[in-house]
């Protein structure tokens, strides 16, 4: 960060914000003390893949898709299969289904812990990196890093490698699990239950920030289910649609300081939430036992309303997604075949599931030949831009007299909780900052 | 992150010998890029010499890029996503870990190169010390030893490239070098199992000290070898 002195205005440039996945930039102008403008830079490049997507054949949109993001491939591989099922109209059957939400639960994994040992956990602890903790908490460091690993480990079985899964496919999987193989797992499982157990516990004992703002938390809701793969889009303001209605709801606008689009609702133009904390505020009620125990003993009011308490959140689905993977090993049965058959005809269809940081919608129309038209897709991140900003807004005016290392900070860590992907939204953010003086 | 990686056979605990894993690292589809992971192919196809063969190819763990600019010039050395903390639980697994890619230093195609690392010449793009996408070997090297870990011996066998170009196939110069490398492995191998091998010498300190790159002539003279 450096600050400069320039004819009584101050500008104060962090060159890169740091453990986000992505590249972009804040800015902050203040004048005689008070926030004049926020603005989220993203300056990564586009990347086009609605665009080349087109003319592709439809069984290979989930290996396309998948090269989106590292971190969440299996997010952007079940949201285009969901999608492109609903145009075919196939339905896969239940161990399919369970499949699915297996890897999922993987992914959810090996990013949720990610995020809060290595990237967010510093913020609270007063490091600047995760390396420089790990010193000081090895335990909790390592920790992490195996419950990554653990993560990883069922999505390279599940998915024939831990990045970029390459055994997905529209109608179900090109190959599926042994028993054995998934049997073989459980004892590290069990071990991830009792650690993702213990994360809430470490991390509802950080200190956060008070700040609570009124906001729209929107996600995936199912009757029966932590919200994953399916079904409907919920919000905290009584929203109840069918994901078909997803883009009547929900518009994107482009604005000329970013490279990633910002998501609104389209009848008021309001910024809205997705992520773990709209998850666990709207689906409380679904978290299995365990998880939902954890939730009621870390001593965090829910509904939620702190963002900076995602980390909390996101420990508490780390819980849920051990307890249910270890629900689905055990339960396993081989499935006669591996994927629905299909019978390839023009059609349209969308869906929407819960990546790791929130929820991603997708829709795709297709030909008689099976080609892809037209392909729409929505990043969480993209939808949490513009909420981003309007907390910034709100944040900022608190602490505009403390030192510019301070707001950087504070504006640093809102960020990170966020959990943003903004190279899945189009990668660092710098922050630059006008004081007026 | 071992399921970033194809296993070959596992070092075998052979008496008194470090484990030696070889790391085959580019992009299977990138002309000469993929050299390394030819490399590793071929090596594992002739069976057991006591060595794990894996590959990074593509699959996010990635360490070294097809930019390496001449020697003293600043020299790069990066990962792409994931590809850090992977190696962070390839660390357990071996005494020695020797990365083979395609460089790019302004020499000759088919050149060799053989780098100790970490090296203040070899760079970790900034990346690797900012974003959860691109942890790169120093960082993870950081958090190896605060946290206490193990960490093996590591260097680069890098064949200095003709090009890069999306779809084609390797370039002769390239091919040349290969075979010499695949011909005089053995060798390779026993100086660098050998721990009294002139190819250690100054290692192994973090961070590095003294000039990484190595005389082959001291060490495997066979290796010799200047492309062009």
């Amino acid at each position: 960060m450096a600050g400069e002195m320039a004819k009584g205005e101050k500008t104060v440039k962090i060159e890169y914000l740091t453990r986000v996945e992505g590249e972009g930039g804040i800015y902050v102008r203040a004048e005689g003390g008070e926030l004049r403008d926020v603005k989220l830079n993203i300056f990564e490049p586009p990347r086009f893949f609605e665009a080349f997507l087109r003319g592709r054949h439809f069984q290979e949109v989930p290996d396309i898709t998948a090269r989106i993001c590292g971190i969440c491939p299996v997010a952007y591989q079940m949201s285009s299969v969901h999608a492109l099922e609903a145009a075919l109209g196939v339905r896969p059957g239940p161990e399919i289904r369970m499949l699915r939400r297996l890897l999922y639960c993987a992914e959810w994994i090996e990013s949720h812990a990610l995020h809060i040992y290595l990237l967010n956990a510093p913020d609270f602890l007063g490091y600047e990196s995760a390396v420089a903790m790990a010193a000081d908490h090895p335990q909790e460091v390592e920790r992490g890093l195996r419950l990554k690993k653990i993560g990883n480990g069922l999505l390279d079985l599940l998915g024939g490698r831990a990045t970029h899964p390459v055994s997905v496919c529209v109608g179900g999987f090109y190959k599926v699990p042994r028993r054995k193989e998934l049997e073989k797992l459980r004892e590290d499982f069990l071990w991830g239950l009792e650690a993702a157990q213990e994360t809430v516990t470490w991390v509802s004992g950080l200190t956060f920030p008070e700040f609570t703002p009124e906001y729209e938390f929107v996600s995936v809701s199912h009757p029966t289910e932590y919200p994953m793969n399916e079904r409907r889009i919920i919000s905290s303001v009584g929203l109840n649609i069918d994901p078909v209605e997803y883009e009547q709801i929900f518009l994107e606008e482009h604005v000329a300081h970013s490279t990633a689009l910002h998501s609104v609702r389209a009848d008021r133009g309001s910024s809205y939430f997705v992520g773990p904390l709209a998850r666990l505020n709207l689906n409380f009620d679904k978290l299995l036992p365990r998880a939902q125990a954890a939730a009621r003993s870390c001593g965090v009011s829910w509904p939620c309303h702190n963002p900076f308490m995602s980390i909390v959140a996101r420990a508490v689905e780390l819980v849920h997604a051990f307890e249910e993977a270890l629900g689905i090993i055990d339960a396993y049965r081989e499935p006669a075949a591996s994927r629905a058959e299909i019978q390839v005809h023009a059609g349209e269809g969308c869906a929407a599931t819960e990546a790791p940081r929130g929820l991603l919608y997708h829709r795709y129309r297709i030909n008689d030949q099976g080609l892809v038209e037209a392909a729409k897709i929505v990043p969480p991140t993209s939808q949490n831009m513009r909420r981003m900003e309007d907390d910034l807004r709100q944040l900022l005016p608190g602490v505009l007299n403390q030192p510019d290392a301070e707001i950087a900070r504070v504006s640093e860590n809102l960020v990170r909780s966020y959990d943003p992907c903004i190279s899945c939204s189009t990668h660092f953010l710098k922050l630059r900052f006008d004081r007026g003086r | 992150m071992a399921g970033d990686v194809t296993s070959g056979g596992r070092a075998e605990a052979a008496v008194g010998r470090p484990r030696l894993m070889v790391l085959g690292c580019g992009n299977p589809f990138a002309g000469d890029d993929n050299v390394g992971l030819e490399l590793v192919r071929r090596l594992r196809a002739r069976g057991s010499c006591g060595c794990e063969f894996r590959d990074l190819s593509g699959r996010g763990a990635r360490p070294c890029a097809p930019t390496f600019p001449r020697r003293g010039y600043g020299y790069e050395f990066r990962a792409l996503p994931e590809g850090g903390l992977g190696l962070l639980e390839l660390f357990d697994r071996a005494d020695i870990i020797l990365f083979v890619d395609a460089v790019l230093s302004g020499a000759p195609p088919g050149t060799l190169h053989l780098v100790l690392l970490p090296a203040r010449e070899v760079v970790p793009r900034a990346l690797g010390s900012v974003s959860s996408h691109g942890w790169g070997l120093d960082e993870v090297l950081r958090l190896a030893l605060a946290l206490g870990r193990k960490v093996p011996r590591l260097m680069l066998l890098g064949v200095e490239l003709e090009s890069v170009a999306q779809g084609t196939r390797r370039t002769a110069p390239v091919d040349a070098a290969l075979e010499v490398v695949i011909e005089h492995f053995p060798q390779l191998q026993a100086a660098l199992q050998d721990s009294e091998s002139p190819l250690w010498s100054g290692h192994h300190s973090y961070p590095p000290r003294g000039s990484p790159f190595l005389e082959f002539s001291e060490a495997i003279p066979v290796l010799v070898r200047t492309g062009g």
